[in-house]
């Protein structure tokens, strides 16, 4: 038995003994999906402050509305969450843009690009379900759009039961949508993205960040 | 020249990342007041409790409004609020016999809710109430 000379083993064993010169190049990557990753997690921080003070349901708007006007420092980080979700839509595109580019989604890298898109899925979705929850008038909206449309689909009643809850009219925010953003679709994301990275760094890519 | 412009930018690959380190501790700790303060940002900090005229007429003695641990009575000088809450540990006290008693720990309060028996040491909270035209207002801020 060879003892561990350090005791964090564990943060060194994320970083891979020996990288390709080439992947290393800025041009291989342009950072894309390392700027996703970010994304995500400054998403996650300010979403998990944006718990201790937003309402689901009725009250979602007002919860907002007084937390960006009243709670110290609730406008930053709102609006941190806000952008970060933006940009990590905007940023995932380019990533997919410059794995097509570079024809990366071939074999033997074919599977990796399959979770890459149930990525992308995702994180269009966790966006939507936020543009819902902020309770405002373009919320509802888009609600009552999303329910018509799911409802076009066979099975479409249960699946906007499953995802949007009820709603009332004129409300986008509900406790059941508020459950699937804020803890079953970003763990799945979670998920879904550590297996992609570790994919990566198997066929010789960088690791990401 | 050239020799000593570069030893005074050289960092070494271990300096720069105790570098990184310190700056995303340093990140990290100024951070904790920011965040600290939004954390315990009150959102029922400065709520109203209103009730109109209409539904609610004033006597002498103390009366409660409905749903709520606000009791109020006409004083000699308008309109007088007051929080059935324990200042010990914050049961609901019980208005009897014009004593207002807790039932928890029998803290006992006069009419006008001073301190006649602990364990509480305080006397119960008194509320602002602001008469308008058609309605009154009471400010029920959390903290008092």
């Amino acid at each position: 038995m060879v003892k561990p000379v350090r005791s964090f083993t564990f943060l060194q064993h994320i970083r891979p003994r020996r990288i390709p010169v080439a992947a290393l190049r800025f041009g291989a990557t342009l950072c894309l999906g390392g700027l996703s990753f970010l994304a995500f997690l400054i998403t996650v921080g300010t979403g998990i402050l944006l718990l201790f003070h937003y309402e689901p349901g009725k009250q979602a708007y007002i919860s907002v509305a007084s937390m960006v006007s009243l709670a110290p420092y609730g406008a930053i980080i709102r609006s941190l969450h806000f952008w970060a979700a933006q940009g990590m839509v905007v940023t995932v595109l380019f990533h997919m843009a410059r794995v097509v580019w570079h024809h990366a989604y071939r074999p033997p890298r074919e599977k990796n690009w399959v979770i890459g898109v149930f990525l992308f899925l995702l994180t269009l979705i966790l966006d939507f379900s936020g543009y819902l929850l902020r309770g405002d008038r373009e919320g509802a909206g888009a609600a009552e759009i999303a329910q018509s449309l799911l409802r076009g689909l066979p099975g479409g009643a249960g699946l906007a039961a499953l995802f949007l809850g009820s709603m009332e009219l004129g409300h986008g925010s509900s406790l059941t949508l508020y459950v699937w953003h804020v803890f079953i679709l970003p763990g799945v994301l979670l998920v879904l993205q550590l297996w992609h990275f570790w994919r990566v760094r198997r066929d010789g890519g960088v690791r990401a960040l | 020249m050239k020799e000593t412009d570069r030893k005074v930018f050289s960092l070494s690959r271990r300096e720069l990342l105790r570098l990184g380190k310190a700056f995303f501790l340093l990140s990290g700790i100024s951070l904790v007041y920011p965040v600290g303060r939004y954390i315990s940002w009150d959102s029922q900090s400065r709520s109203l409790l209103a009730v109109t005229k209409k539904d609610f007429v004033l006597y002498s003695e103390w009366k409660p409004i409905q749903g709520s641990r606000v009791w109020l009575r006409q004083g000699e000088d308008g309109p007088e609020g007051l929080l059935a809450t324990c200042t010990h540990l914050g049961c609901e006290v019980k208005y009897q016999a014009g004593e207002w008693i807790c039932p928890c720990h029998g803290s006992r309060y006069g009419e006008d809710g001073r301190l006649l028996q602990g364990p509480a040491a305080k006397p119960l909270r008194r509320l602002k109430v602001e008469e308008t035209p058609d309605r009154y207002r009471v400010e029920t801020s959390v903290h008092g």
